[in-house]
């Protein structure tokens, strides 16, 4: 088979085609940690995660060697950091991480911050759902807000969503195994936990074509699916059920984040938009929509960091009119323009009057609420409102559009004093915010 | 090799029963060749013209570049075994009897070859009409003096030409010019860490005629400052996208290749369709259906394969080889994120996307 090979024939090229870790997947991506246990590791952090390790430094000092690295090592290739989350738990099991091989591992920020040099995991509980491969990767891992970090979500490449409910936690038993969702019956549970209550309370599989992102509402009910066929899916969290959602422009997306009143969902995607909508499901939107009349002209600071480098800000202002037919039409459609094409990967926040977190990016935002009936037009059987017409979009300037980086962006986090930016490289860069806007709250 | 080959049958189990898989031989840097041929062989709208064109020729036909692409077409598409190798010996030969360009044993510009191969279908199925419409009627090329011919649009034409449009706007008097031009692919200029998308709405940006590029207006009749940009106005069922990754360097007298980042998406939209005259353009939807990759470092050496999606699944093709990928593979062809960066020598380069449910 070899009689034909050139004397340019890069044979070396070609094997490295075939293994070349794709950086993308790989991407860094930030969390905020703010621990009050009463111990001398008390503070914000800042968690990200660079190749295999995943590093916390202190909230004011990312431009420095991270405080401590833990490093994840596998037997598999895939077996590093893609996704983290951090909630303060009363029983100290408080961050999650999962890994490219489909692992979700429960740790202890205070315990990482404690144990001396050793970079190792300390897992309070591996989770290695069954059927999950090493080529299925966590895209997402989430806390459910209002649970005492008693639930938690971990979605993955293949379309699955498992809900798990932390032993202990949560009196009222929010998730009594719930199964549901399109083919959840054949899901079975082999947990490689040294906790055995750590099973996953409920399984919701999308058939969406795999999962880039999820985001949970700040109420704990809704969840947001950035999903690989272009749909944004909103979930009720209790039931597994999708409530509603709207597609792309074309092209997969890539994140989702939930305003912090939870009254939007914002995504980006391949198509270089930037879309925010309303998440309130179907019917009864509209009064709901003409009773906030009153205090309507609400901004929303929108930030998003793309593949082009560049961090944009947008403002997002909330429909006064309330022609918003249903509940997940467009409010807001921003693509990127001129030199900024791009993916945004990674979360993506939202600011909304003066709250924290958000990321992700792109330019001209387009209000795109057209008046159309979109009810009357559903392309796709769940309730999913197809994207609209390029004609029907409003365009949307930024209010700022920069070259923060040398490498793609990967993710961004608003916290009240600073925005926190990253790239593909890992490097982690900190932009002071205007101080004004006083009485935010934080999570 | 006989191994490989039923590894790769095994994994196509589900690929569709008579869907071929065959790997190219090399004849020495023919590798420009092997790769366009596969993206257009498993370009199903081309595959089924040429087989049916190949099918209805006489055996006696007089042998050209398309009957010999015909010809190979028909190899593989007939062939038991649903994996394998095929020689383009025939189809090779041909080429390089026709144009000289592709004669000797250097590193070819696999758009280059595309777009010659293109034309060149285009122009001998011209003939052929012509040929049997006036039984030959002496002039060839020139209409023979009557009146001037319609063009002929060819099959070849209707899977990839599109039409732009070239709009002037006279900045003293405020008249647009149009002109339409067509296109068999697009060429675009790229930029670091930039997407298609971006590319493509930059080829459509407006530009400044002005001091030494002045337009000539026709109303005014005089050479005037004029702004000008390119909107498509038709696009076609088969769009080829060519980023130009080999760019000529003044100050060093050479080209250079451009390891751009230039992400691609599976999907598109083209953003720079004209909204007056077809409304529908705007939002046809396409496909990413496959890659063309230039693999390593210069412009005058280095190596071609095809990445080719087929049957819901993505598929690596390298000459003789072939082997299946994932889409997460196809995505580590966008470049590299720095400008001279070498963590990446696997740069997509041309783009074919089908538009969907064609």
């Amino acid at each position: 088979m070899n009689n034909y090979s050139q004397s340019d024939r890069d044979r070396g090229a070609r094997n490295r085609f075939k293994t070349a870790p794709f950086n993308y997947q790989r991407s860094t991506r930030l969390t905020l940690a703010n621990l009050q246990v009463g111990s001398e590791v008390d503070g914000a952090w800042i968690i990200f995660n660079v190749g295999d390790y995943v590093h916390i430094s202190p909230y004011n000092a990312t431009h420095k060697d991270p405080y401590k690295s833990i490093q994840f090592t596998s037997p598999v290739r895939t077996g590093y950091p893609t996704c983290h989350a951090y909630l303060s738990a009363r029983d100290g099991v408080d961050l999650l991480v999962g890994l490219g091989d489909g692992t979700v591992m429960l740790l202890s920020l205070r315990v990482q911050l404690s144990t001396g040099s050793k970079p190792a995991p300390v897992p309070v509980a591996t989770l290695t759902p069954e059927g999950v491969s090493e080529t299925t990767r966590v895209t997402a891992v989430a806390w459910v807000p209002r649970s005492d970090a008693g639930l938690f979500v971990a979605a993955y490449s293949s379309g699955n969503i498992y809900v798990y409910k932390k032993a202990g936690a949560g009196r009222g038993r929010p998730g009594e195994t719930h199964l549901t969702g399109e083919g959840s019956g054949k899901f079975s549970l082999s947990l490689g936990s040294r906790d055995k209550a750590q099973a996953p309370s409920s399984t919701i599989q999308i058939s969406g074509g795999g999962i880039n992102d999820v985001a949970v509402s700040p109420d704990g009910r809704q969840l947001a699916a950035a999903c690989r066929d272009g749909a944004l899916r909103l979930l009720d969290l209790a039931t597994g059920t999708v409530q509603c959602g709207f597609s792309s422009y074309y092209g997969a997306l890539l994140c989702a984040a939930f305003s912090p009143d939870g009254k939007y969902v914002a995504t980006g995607g391949e198509d270089d938009l930037v879309a925010v909508a309303g998440t309130e499901p179907g019917s009864g939107s509209r009064t709901s929509l003409t009773e906030q009349l009153a205090p309507a002209t609400r901004i929303y600071r929108l930030g998003s960091a793309g593949q082009d480098c560049q961090l944009c800000l947008w403002d997002v202002q909330a429909p006064g009119e309330g022609d918003i037919n249903s509940g997940a039409a467009l409010l807001a459609q921003m693509s990127i323009a001129g030199g900024g094409g791009m993916k945004r990967n990674g979360s993506m926040g939202m600011l909304g009057g003066s709250n924290p977190r958000m990321s992700v990016g792109g330019l001209e935002a387009g209000s795109g609420h057209g008046g159309h009936d979109r009810k009357a037009s559903l392309g796709k059987s769940t309730g999913i409102c197809p994207s609209l017409p390029r004609l029907d979009m409003a365009i949307v300037q930024p209010i700022m559009e920069h070259k923060l980086h040398a490498e793609p962006m990967s993710d961004l986090l608003f916290t009240e004093g600073a925005i926190f930016t990253a790239d593909h490289s890992g490097n982690i860069r900190t932009w002071a915010r205007p101080q004004q806007d006083g009485g935010s709250s934080s999570d | 090799m006989g191994n490989s080959s039923s590894k790769l049958e095994k994994a196509l189990a589900e690929a569709p029963e008579d869907e071929r898989y065959y790997g190219l031989e090399n004849f020495g840097n023919t590798c420009y060749c092997n790769s366009v041929l596969q993206a257009l062989y498993f370009c199903k709208p081309f595959r089924e013209r040429v087989l049916r064109y190949g099918a209805s020729l006489p055996s006696n036909v007089e042998e050209n570049l398309l009957n010999c692409l015909a010809d190979l077409f028909m190899q593989i598409n007939s062939s038991k075994k649903k994996t394998g190798v095929i020689s383009p010996k025939k189809f090779v030969q041909r080429l390089r009897r026709d144009n000289e360009l592709f004669r000797g044993h250097m590193h070819q510009d696999a758009h280059e070859f595309l777009n010659y191969l293109l034309n060149q279908s285009c122009e001998l199925l011209e003939q052929e009409a012509k040929n049997a419409q006036g039984g030959g009627g002496g002039g060839q090329q020139a209409g023979a003096g009557g009146q001037p011919q319609r063009p002929i649009t060819t099959w070849v034409h209707e899977i990839f030409q599109g039409k732009l449009v070239n709009e002037t706007r006279c900045l003293h008097c405020e008249t647009v010019t149009c002109r339409e031009e067509v296109f068999m692919d697009l060429s675009l200029e790229i930029d670091n860490n930039t997407s298609l998308t971006s590319c493509l709405r930059n080829f459509s940006s407006m530009e400044m005629l002005d001091r030494d590029d002045k337009f000539f207006c026709d109303h005014c009749c005089c050479l005037q400052e004029a702004k000008k940009r390119m909107l498509l106005r038709s696009v076609p069922p088969c769009l080829i996208l060519h980023l130009k990754r080999f760019k000529y360097v003044e100050a060093q007298g050479r080209l250079r290749k451009l390891m751009y980042r230039v992400v691609f998406p599976m999907e598109l939209k083209l953003p720079n369709t004209t909204t007056d005259d077809d409304p529908g353009a705007a939002d046809t939807l396409y496909t990413l259906s496959a890659v063309v990759v230039h693999v390593g470092s210069g412009p005058h050496h280095g190596h071609y394969v095809s990445l080719i999606k087929s049957g819901g699944q993505w598929l690596f093709f390298d000459d003789e080889n072939v082997e299946l990928i994932s889409e997460s593979q196809v995505q580590s062809t966008f470049g590299s994120t720095s400008e001279y960066g070498q963590n990446n020598m696997d740069h997509g380069y041309l783009l074919f996307y089908e538009r969907a449910g064609a």
